[in-house]
């Protein structure tokens, strides 16, 4: 139905739930979401793959789903990738300018940045994404394109997000039997943040979280430049197990009524609430509404608290606004918790300039998946066509 | 290998590795009647030197009859791999102490799985451990501590016996002999045992006494300190109280305070009189206002003029420090006693002088013999059995509410270990690797970390 070059696939193996997308990329370059597919997650913690046959398994549902769907089939993904593993630092390369008359070539360009890029890489861990930040020459911050300019001293400035090599494997691994190719690994925190925030809005400075099930990941945008990302191991069902272990319930019943009476913070109208729950006897259970949302606020409280932690000085960039997706998001009084601590806007992020059919373009779970999405139609544009060499990617400058 | 022979009395004392051997040493010539003996190791040149002559060597398969060199995992192996064979030790048995030193090999490791087989067998199974000094490093600390949770857990109840706190008895000597110190330990964890037995095996006492020791203990997996004092002369009434109440291995009394389970225990010669037993245990009643206490007392003519006062006291796991020792310093430093917890004004008026303001009188003042009591000089009588047998109705045995707020004031604002068997678990995350942010394992709920209170 479809040239191959057209379809791009996004594909998330998340804690809560597979899920896979499949979009095209229209001639204007735009992109359209012809098919979405989920299926609950169950071998996967925290973000990380605990158990291989399951996430293939689940793996194979999704993309069914999505298959069926968009009525195409699917040979490579792009693959999103977390956990408490994934690391964001902004590196330093420092390169001096060698030529007669000091003028800056493409090529002082290419060796500040690899000086950037590889500092402090220990042998494990593996680059997902190296994204240049701006560029010093001598004295003078934030040059964007230093080529042709005169200086004694070049030094470039660099994001880069690395992962445990092994444990990036394990997501690698999930399709070796499925015979899916890997188009590129993605960070989640990366892709989120691209598919909800517009030009403009990382221009004036935004904090994309992405409150997932098993992690939280973040990234800031400054100058429409990535100044940071970064991952924290603590998500949804953290708070489910709190609950759970507050409440001294199971855990399904613990996540039911997170899902139905969860909130950000204890409000008065919950102070001294009951939650009747009825069980097989006849007799409800009773179950104090103020714990639960105490015990959810608390959690919350933390997560936010880290994040800004993680972001030190940093966060007073995001004065534009913080942008919440990801299941987390849909607690309600969220974003006045988050108000609260990180003291700056924070509004609902939802996925932007997406056109198709499907319901879920505007839920804030399918962020980081549209996010693939947004991140493979823009890599295909820079693709020359017929090869495509992820090592040729790699050296591509990434700048959006 | 041969399942071992089947021990017969109700009673049965089972010694696990060296230390083990070496604490019920002191017990083997008190001439208990329906006790036996049994000695455990997986060492057999230890075994051989026990002059217990019922010795069972266990785990061959699984340490080639090598012993198990200071490692938990083999003792527990080697008692895992020779069950059946372990299983007549406890088969008929009423009552086993397992006896056992934690911190090294053997005794940490197979102490919980005996626990287990005789709890199976259907015994009242109470644990005797002895803990390591600090100086022995924290490696065997460590070991220890996992030992006695486990110990603890299949166990109804473990007396622990903290050899560091055994020290501060030898305060006052510049510099205590080794094996004085080691004695001395072995005669505590001897004492908890023998003060039992004795309550049990005399007769007339026992049907009554087990059933309210298995009432107190079964089930309870709780830990247990243990004390006991002897005092002479004319004031060892008062004695006997203020030196239980300032007992290093009772917390200086607080253990007595925040015990939910308390066994007294009082042997004296036949010179006793009523009003010296219901001094003993008014008082000290008084101080565990919480608890379910049971009371025996025996009398015993080798005992003349002297008084022998035990007691054991449980805290429930859940909400008490642990008696384990982390340092030694917590219950050296105080250079002076604190106040006794237990002096009601209203019980010291009744019993005359103040036992606050008593002079302190270290050591023991004499043995001169009590004169004027004559009594029946038959060797051994029971005089009471049971819970709250005395007159007094303020010993019923569990404390009633109004005297409850009474007993929360009296309690030490000392600042406890932070016991981490209390924090919730990690529900769905145990076994995953820790998310460790700045020393917090992000995995405990927040609530639990923050001490947010639900209720």
């Amino acid at each position: 139905m479809f040239k191959r070059e057209q379809i791009v696939v996004g594909l998330e193996i998340g804690t809560a739930k597979v899920c896979a997308a499949i979009g095209i990329v229209t001639p204007a370059g735009g992109l359209q979401v012809i098919g979405v597919g989920s299926h609950p997650s169950t071998g996967v913690r925290k973000g990380e793959i605990v158990d291989l046959n399951h996430a293939t398994r689940e793996v194979r549902e999704a993309v069914g789903i999505a298959e069926d769907a968009a009525g195409a089939e699917v040979s490579s993904v792009f693959l999103g990738v977390t956990g408490a593993h994934i690391l964001g630092s902004t590196n330093r390369g420092v390169h001096p300018i060698a030529s007669s008359d000091r003028t800056i070539g493409p090529s002082d360009v290419t060796a500040a940045l690899s000086h950037a890029k590889l500092q402090n890489l220990p042998n494990e861990r593996w680059i997902l994404h190296h994204i240049r930040q701006d560029f010093i020459v001598d004295d003078q911050a934030e040059v964007k394109d230093p080529v042709g300019l005169l200086g004694n001293r070049l030094e470039a400035r660099v994001h880069v997000i690395t992962g445990h090599g092994l444990r990036v494997g394990n997501s690698i691994r999930a399709l070796t039997d499925t015979q899916i190719g890997i188009d590129e690994i993605v960070f989640n925190g990366l892709s989120s943040a691209m598919t909800t925030l517009s030009r403009a809005q990382k221009d004036a400075g935004s904090l994309v979280i992405d409150l997932g099930a098993g992690t939280t990941e973040f990234a800031l945008y400054y100058r429409d430049i990535l100044r940071h990302s970064g991952v924290l191991a603590v998500g949804g069902d953290h708070v489910t197990n709190d609950i759970a272990l507050g409440l001294r319930i199971g855990t399904t019943l613990a996540e039911s009524l997170k899902i139905e009476h969860g909130g950000a913070f204890v409000d008065d109208r919950c102070r001294g609430g009951r939650i009747e729950v009825p069980s097989d006897t006849g007799t409800p259970t009773v179950h104090s509404l103020e714990h639960l949302r105490r015990i959810q606020e608390a959690r919350l409280e933390e997560t936010f608290e880290l994040v800004a932690q993680e972001l030190g000085p940093l966060l007073q960039w995001a004065r534009g606004g913080v942008y919440l997706v990801g299941g987390g998001s849909r607690t309600p009084g969220i974003t006045a918790l988050a108000q609260r601590i990180l003291q700056l806007p924070v509004h609902l992020g939802r996925s932007q300039d997406l056109s198709g059919a499907s319901a879920d373009l505007e839920q804030p779970e399918y962020a980081s998946v549209f996010g693939l999405l947004r991140y493979g139609a823009l890599r295909l544009r820079q693709k020359p066509k017929g090869f495509a060499r992820v090592k040729q990617l790699f050296q591509d400058t990434f700048n959006r | 290998m041969e399942p071992t022979s089947a021990l017969t009395a109700r009673y049965r004392i089972l010694a696990v590795g060296r230390a083990g051997a070496a604490a019920v040493q002191p017990l083997l010539s008190a001439g208990f009647i329906d006790v036996e003996f049994a000695v455990l190791d997986t060492d057999p040149e230890a075994l051989a030197q026990s002059p217990i002559t019922h010795r069972v060597h266990f785990g061959e398969a699984a340490t080639f009859g090598l012993g198990t060199g200071s490692d938990p995992a083999r003792g527990r192996a080697a008692a895992e791999s020779d069950l059946e064979r372990l299983r007549p030790l406890f088969a008929g048995a009423r009552l086993i102490f397992i006896v056992a030193g934690l911190g090294g090999g053997t005794g940490s490791g197979a102490t919980p799985v005996l626990a287990r087989l005789a709890r199976e067998a259907g015994a009242l199974t109470l644990g005797v451990a002895t803990l390591p000094f600090d100086c022995e490093g924290r490696q065997r600390a460590q070991h220890a501590r996992e030992a006695l949770t486990a110990f603890r857990s299949s166990a109804d109840a473990v007396i622990c016996v903290p050899k560091q706190r055994v020290l501060a008895q030898f305060k006052e000597q510049e510099r205590p002999a080794l094996t004085e110190v080691l004695a001395a330990a072995n005669d505590l964890s001897g004492q908890s045992i023998r003060g039992l037995i004795q309550l049990l095996t005399r007769p007339g006492l026992m049907p009554l006494d087990f059933a309210h020791l298995e009432r107190l203990l079964r089930g309870r997996h709780a830990e247990s300190c243990f004390a006991t004092v002897e005092t002479t002369g004319p004031q060892r009434t008062r004695d006997a109280v203020e030196q239980l109440l300032r007992h290093p291995f009772l917390d200086r009394g607080q253990a007595l305070s925040e015990a939910d389970a308390v066994l007294l225990s009082l042997a004296a010669g036949p010179e006793v009189s009523f009003t010296e037993i219901d001094h003993v245990f008014t008082h000290l009643q008084n101080v565990c206002e919480r608890a379910t206490v049971i009371t025996g007392t025996s009398i015993d003519s080798a005992l003349a003029g002297r008084l022998v006062v035990t007691v054991i006291a449980s805290r429930n796991p859940t909400n008490a420090p642990s008696a384990i020792p982390l340092s030694s310093e917590a219950h050296s430093t105080a250079p002076q006693a604190p106040p006794l917890p237990g002096s009601r004004p209203d019980s010291n008026a009744a019993l005359g002088p103040d036992l606050m303001s008593a002079p302190t009188l270290p050591g023991v003042p004499g043995t001169a013999p009590l004169g004027g009591h004559t009594r029946d000089d038959s060797s051994s009588v029971p005089v009471f059995a049971g819970s709250g047998s005395l007159a007094s109705p303020s010993l019923a045995t569990v404390a009633n509410p109004t005297v409850g707020a009474l007993t929360k004031k009296k309690i030490k604002p000392t600042q406890s270990l932070l016991n981490f068997d209390t924090l919730p678990n990690r529900g769905r995350f145990e076994g995953l690797p820790a998310t460790v942010y700045q020393g917090e394992d992000l995995d405990i709920p927040t609530y639990a970390r923050r001490g947010i209170a639900l209720n």
